[in-house]
């Protein structure tokens, strides 16, 4: 009887505890040598190419504007969307002044880290602007591999749904499944197709930096309006996690004394219109959570935007759904600087 | 609550625990409270349908047991009509009425049907079966009705594998739940390898294809080239068979740990040489199911070849309808039936040229693959737009998009070709290296291919 205990009988039970044997022991003894080896090696992270971008805007976006007055924080869509010399033109502030720091499929996680790794230099700024996407409080809204990268273990357990980021944390292999994926694209890719390594980033002359393979025609897909709105809403979960990023991140910049903007950046109508239809309850939940975190006396304000219309976009301005080209980005900061000059008279003087 | 989550694993952990230590009465009873709980997870309102089905063929096979002739006839017709009232109410209503007005409309009638909105009970096409098979069994004096209500609401709701099979008969599971079960080490063991095949089954093939397969259906399909629509469709019948041979690996699997078989429901599909063959090794437990309660009623192969091939087709449609409520899934039946139809008539005529096996593999598995086509689209327009751009052949790729999934398609031809024969592991009698370096690469396929979120099961939707 191998399991005698006061309490339960475990008659059920025959033939003594289960022996890990060497068997599991190689196996063990295998994940650690991966982990070790392979799972925690930095070269190999940065074949993401967002780990790489993040690396890289770091170097060529944040590094040189030793004290922006304005900076964005988001996804690719504030990437596309907001134009820093335009935006600096329209509040009449010297270049430099604005900074774009919108990562591809980056997420309101990666504005609090990138703050809190850059605070000295970014709490200067006056104005903090974190364009959201519109599934951003969706508990299945990914946060990326490079989230994972660099979050240490409180952040996991503050901010993060999935209980395997947590376990990734001791056992990096949890986290490095989308790196080694990207790995072996760029290993197949250099030996067999005999391409150069990485993708090759650049500033637009509005002053974006992105991707170069990145055009006005090719936008980040050709996914039909109603495939992408079931992808994103078919599944929401309003998550009180995602809300909590939110709610940190515009404590720690009213902190150093900064304002903060969440800003939604618009979409197509067609698409807006037809998820509207389709998800009313969904879409008033997600947008009534947002609007929870306004609040203009404490300097946390929030601006939902919805429809291109409203901010003078026409259809031919996106790329797909969500994604402006330059002629759409141009209106839309244009836009956004007047609403800014309006909204925030005289705080870039101050 | 799924299979692969964490919820489940702390579930599963305090259940398993607390099992270990009761006795069998009190076992039971602590499996039937918390298979109420696991399916109420989803939505607790359905229990009272699952509770209906169970008490209505509960009573009507003991009332089947103490009459006879047109009585006992009335109290399985009882039983019959009520899972089959269930099923057409919550999963075909729509179905029927949504199409019935569009045949008002194409008539030139002005019909507008109310849509009703109908939420899908989950797994209700596989409890409902179960406990039609019981009824029928006792009607055929096949099986004795159970006496025990807790015995037999066990066997309808025995969480492991109530909502995504496979569907057991109360000749096989009835005893295991009436008799005291041991757990002994080797069963305990591989039961853990066998989920943990699942396991790998599901989060490093399944999901990880599916994310190609998404990419595939959710572009614009008329744009996309021949290669992308073929490969699209090719990685669907992976994703799909290791999806649900990945849940009847777990629900084995986590039965086993706890001293109950159930039925093999997968046999390497992928690699039978004629689609007869093809379904003795798919989805095993709904063919049998198929062919007992349905097609030999209907007269099987007695009645001359007219009415054996009729009778093949009608049980592939209604084995098609009962995979959903669409005329996609009928069709994928009709396919089915027509090709068992055909290879049935080929394989009677006496002289016949023999067909290499590596062609008739080829034929078999074009037929289905081209039906997956009918499981996958949403309606027949995307069945239209697929079917038509790998037809007109147009359009290249680089090599790298060919080798991306080939990491999970290799898992699977290990899983199959190698580490699982006619359904079981046959890891544990390697020798420990290979047992080690296999252990290590199921480990690391599942957290290197996982998705960051759980991807529910695509049988769960039947």
């Amino acid at each position: 009887m191998p399991f005698l205990s006061s309490i339960f009988s475990f008659e059920t039970w025959r033939g003594g505890l289960p022996r890990p044997g060497a068997a599991v022991g190689l196996a063990a003894g295998v994940l650690l040598l991966f982990d070790v080896g392979v799972a925690r090696r930095e070269t190999l992270w940065k074949y993401d190419p967002v780990v790489r971008f993040r690396g890289e805007m770091e170097a060529r976006v944040i590094a040189p504007a030793p004290a922006p007055l304005v900076v964005l924080f988001g996804s690719s869509t504030t990437k596309d969307a907001v134009a820093p010399r335009i935006l600096e033109g329209e509040l009449g502030l010297p270049q430099g002044s604005v900074i774009n720091l919108g990562i591809p499929f980056g997420t309101s996680y990666d504005a609090l880290f990138l703050y809190r790794r850059h605070r000295e230099r970014l709490s200067k700024a006056k104005l903090l602007i974190l364009g959201l996407d519109e599934c951003c409080l969706d508990a299945h809204h990914t946060f990326q591999a490079h989230a994972p990268y660099c979050a240490p273990l409180q952040d996991r357990l503050d901010y993060f749904e999935d209980p395997g980021t947590l376990l990734g944390w001791a056992w990096r292999t949890c986290d490095f499944g989308p790196a080694a994926a990207w790995t072996a694209e760029t290993l197949f890719r250099t030996l067999i197709h005999k391409e150069k390594a990485g993708i090759p980033f650049a500033f637009t002359p509005d002053g974006r930096f992105s991707p170069t393979y990145l055009s006005d025609k090719a936008g980040p897909g050709n996914l039909s309006h109603e495939v992408r709105a079931k992808a994103g809403w078919d599944h929401f979960v309003l998550s009180r996690k995602r809300a909590r990023v939110l709610k940190d991140f515009a404590a720690l910049a009213r902190s150093d004394g900064i304002q903060v903007l969440f800003l939604q950046i618009p979409g197509r109508d067609r698409y807006v219109d037809w998820v509207e239809a389709r998800y009313p309850e969904t879409r008033r939940a997600s947008r009534e959570a947002l609007l929870s975190l306004h609040a203009p006396a404490d300097g946390v304000r929030v601006r939902p935007e919805f429809r291109g219309s409203e901010m003078g976009l026409e259809e031919t301005d996106f790329a797909d759904h969500e994604h402006l080209r330059t002629t759409g980005a141009r209106k839309f900061t244009e836009n956004l600087g007047r609403w800014l000059r309006r909204e925030y008279p005289g705080l870039w003087l101050q | 609550m799924l299979f692969q989550t964490w919820v489940f694993a702390g579930f599963f952990v305090l259940v398993y625990a607390l099992y270990l230590g009761l006795a069998h009465k009190p076992q039971n009873l602590l499996l039937l409270v918390v298979s109420y709980v696991f399916y109420g997870w989803w939505d607790w309102r359905f229990l009272g349908l699952l509770w209906i089905s169970t008490g209505v063929g509960y009573a009507s096979a003991l009332l089947m047991g103490r009459s006879s002739g047109g009585r006992r006839r009335a109290f399985l017709w009882i039983s019959l009509c009520t899972d089959l009232g269930i099923l057409a109410g919550f999963k075909y209503l729509n179905f029927f009425v949504g199409s019935a007005a569009a045949l008002l409309q194409r008539a030139g009638f002005d019909a507008h049907p109310a849509v009703l909105g109908i939420a899908l009970p989950v797994g209700i096409s596989f409890y409902t079966f179960q406990s039609m098979s019981y009824t029928l069994d006792v009607y055929r004096e096949r099986v004795a009705p159970v006496r025990s209500l807790g015995d037999f609401a066990l066997y309808i709701a025995y969480f492991p594998h109530m909502v995504a099979g496979p569907i057991v008969r109360a000749e096989r599971l009835l005893p295991q739940l009436q008799k005291p079960r041991t757990v002994t080490r080797e069963s305990f063991e591989s039961g853990l390898l066998l989920f943990g095949i699942g396991l790998a089954r599901k989060l490093a093939i399944a999901d990880c294809l599916a994310r190609h397969v998404d990419n595939t259906f959710h572009n614009d399909l008329a744009a996309s080239s021949s290669l992308e629509l073929l490969r699209g469709v090719l990685l669907f019948g992976l994703q799909i068979y290791n999806d649900f041979a990945g849940y009847s690996d777990m629900a084995r699997g986590l039965s086993r740990m706890m001293g109950i078989e159930l039925t093999v429901n997968f046999d390497a599909p992928y690699f039978a040489t004629t689609i007869t063959e093809f379904w003795r090794r798919w989805h095993i437990s709904l063919s049998n199911w198929l062919r007992d309660y349905l097609y030999i009623p209907l007269g099987g192969n007695r009645g001359g070849e007219f009415r054996t091939y009729r009778n093949l087709l009608i049980t592939m449609l209604l084995g098609g309808l009962w995979h959903g409520a669409s005329w996609n899934f009928v069709i994928w039946g009709g396919i089915h039936g027509a090709a068992l139809a055909v290879h049935r008539l080929w394989s009677s005529r006496a002289a016949r040229p023999r067909i290499p096996a590596p062609l008739s593999w080829a034929m078999t598995m074009a037929v289905v693959f081209g039906a997956w086509v009918f499981f996958r689209a949403e309606d027949l327009g995307e069945v239209r737009a697929v079917l038509s751009g790998i037809l007109h052949w147009h359009g290249g790729h680089s090599l790298w998009w060919f080798v991306q999934p080939l990491a999970p398609v290799l898992l699977w031809l290990f899983l199959d070709r190698v580490a699982v024969h006619a359904g079981e592991p046959v890891i544990s009698r390697w020798t420990w290296p290979a047992r080690g370096l296999t252990y290590a690469t199921l480990a690391l396929g599942i957290t290197l291919l996982r998705s960051h979120h759980a991807v529910p099961f695509v049988y769960f939707q039947f």
